[in-house]
């Protein structure tokens, strides 16, 4: 009895975690939609959100500008930080993130290659960057089954997958140069001009996403035992690691569709969380999805706020923050702290 | 109780396993053992499905693995493989995996899964630990917690590949009498082990493989007196007789 007595008081810190991951997710919405060239009271914003003026100046301003940014913010935090979450847990690597294994780079050709195509087709554009992405994870996903890659030779293999992708990326680019309309943005990520239109499919592609992922939550647990114990305890790993690296996939491209390539949110959050939660995995992706839309929302506005009235793309900060913090990880693996 | 017969395994062209034809009853304690790429991990992989077999058959308490799914089979035998990850998990919740083949979905677990964990973590000496993560056990504990997770999975033949790596005599000597324990509950214990003495002390049969092929099988004193360890080996075994029963030593 003295054990679960134990357990339960683990439980209600865990508790208070996410009541902190909730409130912080909450405070950042809030502030990303008041913040601006015109602040607008917290009070305003409620009688907007509760429909109660729909026509003021500050309403269109909320509702045509900071609500989809907001969203945007929240929706990619949230899918990345996930998308990370599960590539790390079933490549059994801490240093794979969408973006450090060429994930966020195949979803950005794949746009690229669609903004070309077709310049007006925007609810392809995540299905698009859905395919890139699950092209490029695949691609990682067989280099890793046909070597037994070490953790250090599936991040050069993102390297070099990366490389290719941006290499096509710049020959499309050349040959049809509309398609750099806003690729400048793309590439380093940001949400200025997001609408909802634009931010709709993603929507459903994510939840969806998330939600299978949640529901395969016990699965992931048994995978991430090993290949050889999770098979002994009944589960079809290949079947159950492709399904998995698709969903992930589904999850980044879809959040690259609209905020274009934001980097190192798969990798500090996951991380971060690992440390806080543990590896359950229905803990680790609902804590990583709080977090990942917390953290996404307050480098938005720290990248609207640093040099106002100059916004910077969101993306610059992120790169700030997760340069260093993978450099970190990559002495501590090469100090074996890192398994 | 797990019968083969004829049984062939390999990996890509090269032939592992050759008509190996075994029986492992319940209640007993087998020890594989043979030199390095002898095949004995290779057949505890075959058994299980981790590596598909090249010919012969298997059987299950009676049943065919050909028929059965693979949370059928896991429900029949359990395995500890030699090398594992350890997730940043709670000790409990590891052992709550053992019960991942009755899982329906949803995949919740039940009150009856919960006693069961209870029950094996007892049984498996790692009670005390359920509630430390596993990343902060030592691997003497680690391996009791893997040990409790193989018996939560309530199966009647349990496999172990090198159970004893990494740990230190006491800790050796514990999981011998823990398998010894299972053993006497009726479980059929199979083991891969590398310490010739650990095996002729607690095993009630040994089965000697070289190449691929059973050179011996018998119970310890059969083993000593055919002489199959010594030429298998290269080495002299010898036996003295002690208060507690015959110990061996090798030179």
């Amino acid at each position: 009895m003295k054990n679960w007595r134990i357990s339960f008081t683990r439980q209600g810190a865990k508790s208070k975690i996410y009541l902190i991951l909730v409130l912080l997710v909450l405070s950042a919405a809030l502030l990303s939609i008041c913040l601006g060239a015109v602040w607008i009271e917290p009070k305003a914003v409620l009688r907007v959100l509760l429909g109660r003026d729909r026509s003021s100046v500050q309403a269109n301003i909320i509702l045509l500008t900071r609500l989809p940014r907001t969203c945007g913010c929240l929706l990619a935090g949230m899918a990345l930080a996930v998308s990370g979450a599960v590539i790390q847990s079933v490549l059994s690597n801490p240093l794979a993130a969408p973006n450090i294994i060429g994930v966020n780079s195949g979803a950005g050709m794949a746009v690229i290659i669609c903004t070309a195509i077709a310049p007006t087709a925007v609810t392809a554009m995540p299905f698009a960057a859905f395919a890139g992405a699950l092209f490029a994870v695949l691609t990682v996903l067989a280099i890793a089954e046909k070597t037994g890659a070490s953790k250090m030779t599936l991040v050069l293999s993102g390297v070099a997958v990366t490389s290719i992708f941006s290499a096509v990326t710049d020959a499309v680019i050349t040959f049809v140069p509309e398609a750099l309309n806003g690729y400048s943005d793309f590439r380093i990520g940001g949400f200025a001009n997001l609408t909802f239109a634009k931010l709709g499919p993603a929507f459903w592609v994510i939840l969806a996403a998330l939600l299978l992922v949640l529901s395969l939550s016990n699965e992931l647990d048994v995978l991430m035992l090993g290949r050889e114990t999770a098979q002994s305890l009944g589960l079809r790993t290949k079947p159950l690691r492709l399904i998995l690296l698709a969903l992930a996939a589904a999850l980044a491209g879809a959040a690259v569709s609209f905020s274009g390539m934001l980097g190192f949110v798969g990798l500090i959050v996951p991380h971060i969380m690992r440390k806080i939660v543990g590896e359950n995995s229905l803990e680790l992706v609902c804590s990583c999805a709080l977090g990942g839309a917390a953290l996404v929302t307050f480098c938005d506005l720290l990248a609207r706020v640093l040099f106002a009235p100059y916004e910077l793309p969101v993306g610059i900060v992120l790169s700030l923050l997760g340069g260093p913090f993978f450099i970190v990880l990559l002495l501590r693996q090469r100090k074996g702290r890192i398994p | 109780m797990i019968e083969l017969k004829q049984l062939c395994a390999g990996y890509g062209d090269r032939v592992v396993l050759r008509d190996i034809s075994l029986r492992f009853e319940a209640g007993k304690l087998i020890v594989l053992l043979g030199p390095n790429g002898s095949g004995k991990s290779t057949l505890l992989k075959t058994i299980v499905g981790l590596n598909e077999k090249r010919g012969g058959e298997i059987l299950l308490d009676g049943v065919s693995v050909d028929a059965l799914s693979p949370r059928q089979r896991a429900k029949r035998v359990a395995y500890m493989a030699q090398k594992r990850n350890t997730p940043n998990i709670i000790a409990r919740r590891m052992v709550l995996h053992g019960r991942f083949p009755y899982l329906s979905y949803p995949r919740r677990y039940f009150l009856e899964d919960l006693r069961i964990a209870e029950e094996a973590l007892a049984l498996a000496g790692a009670a005390d630990v359920a509630e430390a993560p596993m990343e902060e056990l030592s691997e003497g504990q680690r391996q009791k917690v893997y040990l409790a997770m193989a018996l939560a999975q309530d199966t009647a033949s349990i496999l172990m590949d090198e159970p004893t790596n990494f740990l230190d005599v006491r800790h050796q000597l514990n999981l011998m009498k823990l398998a010894c324990r299972m053993t006497a509950k009726g479980k059929c214990v199979v083991m891969v082990l590398h310490d010739i003495r650990l095996a002729m002390k607690y095993a009630d049969e040994i089965i000697v493989l070289e190449n691929g092929e059973v050179q011996g099988d018998g119970t310890p004193g059969q083993i000593y007196q055919s002489g199959v360890i010594d030429s298998v080996f290269g080495i002299r075994l010898s036996k003295f007789e002690t208060t507690s029963g015959p110990e061996y030593y090798y030179e």
